[in-house]
């Protein structure tokens, strides 16, 4: 078990890359604590990788998840975030981008504990091949936690009929003064986009390639680190274009 | 230039064209007219090579190949370009990006190399210039949020970009305010060549004051039923379709 302290009133950013195995992380953030943290994971086909995150933010503290799930081999994780203190907040994202016969599976719970705490959460996979993607998204308001607003967001793309999606966000409230908002989309590659694309002379494969990269756009977005954001860009794009090759902790991404 | 012959063509199993002929030269300027519905935007989306409209018979011969036998994406390096009636957003993809991609895919199409970053940015300066389309267009997403009139324009600047040789307005003109009208079809002047040609839908007269065509056409249910001169596009701007179709009517 790792655990990360976050002390009151400092902000700090970090990158993880996991490897195969099991890995459980435990992070405190202070009062006005911030952390930045994004995560990859690529790993070879047929690995397995298992994750238990849990968090206490306390209150005024802000954090930031992105997590990129290149190649997730057998992927299993589990999320619990705990918003403790007065207005905190969470905001977490995840892509993921499978094929062959790879499958991810991700619970996620955000616990609203405390009045005024905010979170958003946004999930978006790319699934071909016989990939299976599920992902269940929970938000719990206790009782008492007024004021409450969350936003659950995910999105899918099957790109082949033998691909497996499921993406549920669930909303489980005890308090009455909420704003929770939540949607989940299940779709192919947009044929007008395609043929938009096509006519201005860029060839399918390529038109395909900005589409799918562009579906994780948001999400490579909330990496606040410029360049941290472009090596994920390209190596995204590499993943796209079946160059990317599973790796363990190397530096292309340090 | 183009040799459209007896041109037969479906939509989701309805035949919408129903036998076009139709033959433009190098550096003429065609208008196409019609009521709604009457297969204009059909015609264009069959020249361009649109997977959702089927050909059952006839044939299109562009600058001597067989238009049929090619992908969109290879008429289009053949200097096909259609300006779409109602051009879609792709959010996430930026205008740079965008055009990068389409700019360098022609190069490729012809074996030269990429542009470098610098000719790149240089050329859509000087294409922005063209049509006035501001510089923060370029790192949106491609017609994000862009609003009707501005779509139209984009459109135009694309096609300047990749100097067509043959272009196809699909009602270029709606949408458009009286000064970004003048904009874009000034903008559409200054591109025409004595080698580059264009078919133009609209159903107004202010086009046709601004393009000068050469030859006016009247496509009524999925055939081409009337043909002559400016004076014809200004004649229907007066009467309407109604007397075509009666004449039509009576042989
Ligand atoms: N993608 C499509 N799916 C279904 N029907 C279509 C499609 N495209 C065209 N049609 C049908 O084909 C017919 C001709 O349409 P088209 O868009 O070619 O007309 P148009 O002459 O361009 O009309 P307008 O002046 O309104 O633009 C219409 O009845 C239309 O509903
Ligand atoms: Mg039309």
């Amino acid at each position: 078990m790792d655990n990360y302290l976050i002390p009151a009133g400092t902000s700090s950013a970090k990158f993880l890359q996991f490897s195969p195995g099991t890995d459980e992380i435990h992070l405190v953030l202070e009062e006005n604590a911030e952390l930045a943290a994004t995560a990859l994971l690529n790993i070879p086909p047929g690995a397995s990788h298992s994750l238990r995150l849990t968090v206490e933010q306390q209150a005024g503290s802000r954090l930031n998840i992105v997590a990129f799930t290149m190649r997730g081999g057998n992927f299993r994780a589990d999320l619990h975030i705990r918003l403790l203190g007065k207005g905190a907040e969470a905001r977490i994202a995840g892509a993921v981008i499978a094929d062959g016969d790879e499958t991810v599976e991700k619970n996620i719970l955000v616990e609203h504990a405390a009045e005024g705490c905010s979170s958003d959460m946004l999930y978006k996979q790319i699934l071909t091949g016989e990939s299976s993607g599920l992902i269940e998204g929970k938000v719990l308001v206790q009782p008492g936690a007024q004021q409450t607003t969350s936003q659950q967001t995910f999105g899918n793309l099957l790109l082949s009929d033998t691909a497996r999606v499921q993406s549920r966000p669930m909303l489980e409230i005890y308090a009455d003064d909420v704003k929770c908002n939540h949607g989940a989309t299940i779709g192919k590659l947009d044929d007008a986009a395609l043929f938009y694309m096509r006519q201005r002379g860029i060839p399918e494969v390529e038109a395909r390639l900005l589409l799918q990269h562009a579906f994780v756009n948001d999400i490579l977005q909330r990496v606040g680190n410029e360049e941290l954001r472009e090596k994920l860009s390209h190596l995204i794009e590499h993943r796209f274009r079946g160059e990317l090759k599973a790796c363990h902790g190397c530096s292309l991404c340090q | 230039m183009l040799t459209i012959k007896n041109l037969h063509a479906c939509v989701e199993g309805r035949e919408i064209l129903k036998g076009v002929d139709l033959c433009i030269r190098d550096g003429e300027v065609h208008v196409l007219m019609g009521p709604n519905g009457s297969g204009k935007s059909t015609l264009s989306n069959v020249l361009v090579g649109n997977p959702k409209y089927e050909v059952t018979e006839g044939s299109i011969v562009f600058n001597g190949k067989d238009l049929l036998a090619l992908s969109p994406e290879d008429r289009s390096h053949e200097g096909i370009f259609m300006s779409f009636q109602a051009p879609i957003e792709i959010p996430g993809v930026s205008m740079t990006n965008f055009m990068r991609a389409a700019v360098n895919a022609k190069r490729k199409y012809f074996g030269q190399e990429p542009l470098s970053a610098t000719d790149f940015l240089r050329l859509l300066r000087e294409k922005r210039k063209l049509v006035g389309l501001d510089a923060h267009f370029m790192s949106r997403g491609v017609n994000e949020g862009f609003s009707g009139g501005e779509r139209k324009r984009n459109e135009i600047f694309q096609m300047a970009v990749l100097e067509p040789s043959f272009s196809i307005l699909d009602e270029t003109d709606s949408g458009l305010d009286v000064d970004a009208l003048r904009i874009v079809a000034e903008g559409f002047n200054q591109l025409r060549t004595p080698l580059t040609s264009a078919m133009v839908i609209t159903h107004y007269q202010r086009m046709l004051d601004y393009l000068k065509p050469d030859f006016v056409h009247v496509l009524v249910d999925g055939r081409i039923v009337k043909e002559g001169t400016a004076q014809l596009g200004y004649d229907i701007e007066e009467k309407g379709f109604d007397w075509i179709k009666e004449e039509v009517k009576h042989g």
